[in-house]
Formats: structure tokens, sequence, C-alpha cells
């Protein structure tokens, strides 16, 4: 189990810095997106954008508030809605120092029937 | 990914190593925060039948301490939305640091110590929230058919939120199992700082209201399971002198 130390526990992370704030990342792919927006409309935080003038495939995607920041707190609602499972969780949220999760893993697993 | 089947369901009341969820653990892993509602009312029985699910939630020395106000009226909830957002850019003017880069250096150390002191509501995911709430990006209360405010009466056993809390986890669960999508909102404290709405809803000694549920018909099937991050559990099973087990659950 992970642990605060002291400086971790007393400092405040910049919450628009990428190296301060993980914020959640996603995958879309693009063979088994069918751009059915089900996903953008189950957002939580309205992250996720779809383009609705692009010629091609219109593919979501995360909007970023700051560099390498985006409004994903990696919830898992746009996997579960897509009929398709197009989407993958690449990056999990984790604010840094006096917020870091502690008793949380980075790795992803889905319910498991023991 | 996995979709809402109801087939293969276990029978309640019963274990076996491995065997597939029954009804409620199927409501628990499957249910998602709805966000996006049909314009279809909801019957007043069914309300009715989701807070007999809050009546019959355990609390502390079965002090009850709750209070439940339904608001079905589109014209109120249309001004709670319009109020919240106005009043969530007032706080935004005071604590988004992010806006230009005098701001930046002046307020950004007052902003870290204020989250010193309220580490709950400057989390960094809620001053998000405020802050694209305040952009107009994201709706508060996404226009639902009804909510349940859930009013706590401080005078309760123990941790009264608590209790609150479970009985409204148990009213999340009996609607979402009667087909309705539900959602928690806890923007609504930003409501309560204001005396005309806490005039309006009742809202005085002994009840404090920090949270609502909305609910509403959801507009496409948004339920399934996802993953989520591994827990790790610490197992003490090895008397008082040996080491705790540290175990991943969900893990491998």
């Amino acid at each position: 189990m992970k642990h605060l130390s002291f400086f971790e526990k007393l400092y405040i992370p910049d919450y628009f810095k990428s190296n301060q704030v993980q914020t959640g990342n996603l995958e879309f792919d693009p063979s088994l997106c069918t751009g059915c927006g089900i996903c953008v409309k189950i957002c939580p935080g309205r992250a996720l954008i779809i383009n609705k003038e692009a010629s091609e495939k219109k593919i979501p995607f995360l909007e970023e508030i700051s560099p390498g920041i985006t409004g994903c707190m990696s919830c898992g609602d746009c996997k579960a809605a897509c009929p398709k499972g197009a989407i993958t969780i690449k990056q999990g949220y984790n604010a840094k120092y006096f917020y870091k999760k502690t008793a949380q893993d980075s790795k992803f697993a889905f319910p498991k029937r023991y | 990914m996995p979709k809402r089947k109801n087939d293969n369901l276990s029978p309640l009341y019963f274990y076996e190593k491995g065997m597939d969820w029954n009804p409620v653990e199927k409501v628990i892993m499957e249910r998602r925060s709805i966000r996006s509602f049909k314009d279809k009312p909801i019957p007043d029985s069914l309300i009715r039948r989701v807070l007999e699910a809050g009546r019959f939630s355990p609390s502390a020395g079965n002090a009850q301490p709750w209070k439940f106000i339904v608001v079905t009226d589109p014209e109120i909830i249309a001004k709670m939305e319009k109020t919240t957002i106005k009043l969530t850019k007032l706080i935004m003017w005071f604590v988004d640091y992010e806006r230009n880069f005098i701001r930046k250096i002046f307020l950004k150390p007052l902003v870290k110590i204020i989250a010193r002191f309220r580490p709950n509501e400057l989390h960094p995911i809620p001053f998000n929230l405020m802050q694209r709430i305040a952009a107009e990006k994201v709706p508060v209360y996404h226009n639902p058919t009804a909510i349940i405010l859930l009013l706590v009466d401080k005078r309760g056993v123990g941790r009264p939120p608590l209790d609150m809390g479970i009985a409204g986890q148990n009213m999340v669960l009996a609607a979402h199992s009667l087909g309705l999508g539900t959602c928690w909102i806890g923007m609504i404290t930003v409501l309560m700082k204001l005396p005309q709405w806490r005039k309006f809803f009742n809202v005085k000694y002994p009840y404090s209201l920090d949270d609502c549920l909305i609910l509403g018909w959801p507009q496409a099937d948004f339920d399934g399971e996802t993953d989520r991050e591994v827990q790790v559990v610490d197992w003490y099973r090895q008397g008082s002198k040996g080491k705790p087990e540290v175990e991943q659950q969900g893990g491998d």
C-alpha cells in the first residue's frame, strides 16, 4: 500500500498541471466506433466531444482543459454505455500529493465473480 | 461493455463459488449514473415506491434522521438550475486561478490555503466541475423529471449524514431496478447558501440539505459493467503478532 510522505501531506497540487494532477485518458477504437454519441450523452463532466461536421467518421475525443489535463475522471460510464466496446481507459484519474490515491492500484479490472 | 441480459441470473439467498450475479448484484454492478433523460413523466406512484425504499433503510438507533422533498415542477427545476449557475459563477470569480496570469500569481497560493481547510469542496474534481458549470459547458441538474431532496436531521444518532447516504443509496438502487435513471447531485449545497432558497424549501433547524437525487427515464440503454481500479485490501488473519496480508481485490 502506498503512503503519503510528510511533504505530500502538506502540498496541494496545482490542478492544471499534468505532472501534478493525472486526469483520465481514453482510447477509441476507430474500427469499432460508429459515432452514435451515447458516450457523449452519459459523460458526467461533459468532457467528451463529438465533431459533427467532420467529413469522415465521427469519433468522439476528450477535450483538454489545459495541456495534458482533461475533464475525465475515468469513471468508465462511457465504456459501460458503448454498445460496441470501442472505448478503453488508457489512464486512470489520480491527483498527486495531498490528493494521491493510496488504496487503489493503477490496474483496472471488471467486477469479478468470486 | 457486457450488456443487460436477464437470463442466467443466480437465485437470491444462495451462494456458490464463481456463480453468476443475482438480481441485486446485477443492479449494483450495472447501474450507471444517468444524466440525460427522456421528456416523459414519472407516475407519482412510482416515486412513492422509490421513497418507500428510503423509509425502510437501516439507520443508527432507528433514528430515521431524514426528510424527503419531491420536486416535479419543471419551472422550479429550471429556476434552481439558473440560480446555481449564477452562484457558481460568483464563487468561481473568487477561486478560479486559471483565467489569467495575474490571478495565477495572487490567487493560486490563496486557493491552496483554502483547499487545505476545505479539501472536499475544493478537490480538483469539483473544482473542474464548477469551472465548467461557470462556463456553462455542463448543466447542474441535467433536466430531470423529478428531484428528491434529502434533508438530514442533525439531531440523529451517531452520524446522521451517513444514515442519509444509506437511505439515498437504497432509493437509487430501488429506482434503478424499476427502470428509472438516477444520479446523486451534490451541487445543491451551492444553492443552499442562499437564504431565499432555504426558505423556499423550508430548510431550517434541525434540517440541513446537502444532497439530492435526480430521477427520470434514461434516454438510452446506458447500463453495463465497467472496469475500475483494483482495490488494495489488508487481510488480518495471522494472529495478533502476524502482519496483514495485502490482497488485490478484483485483480488476478
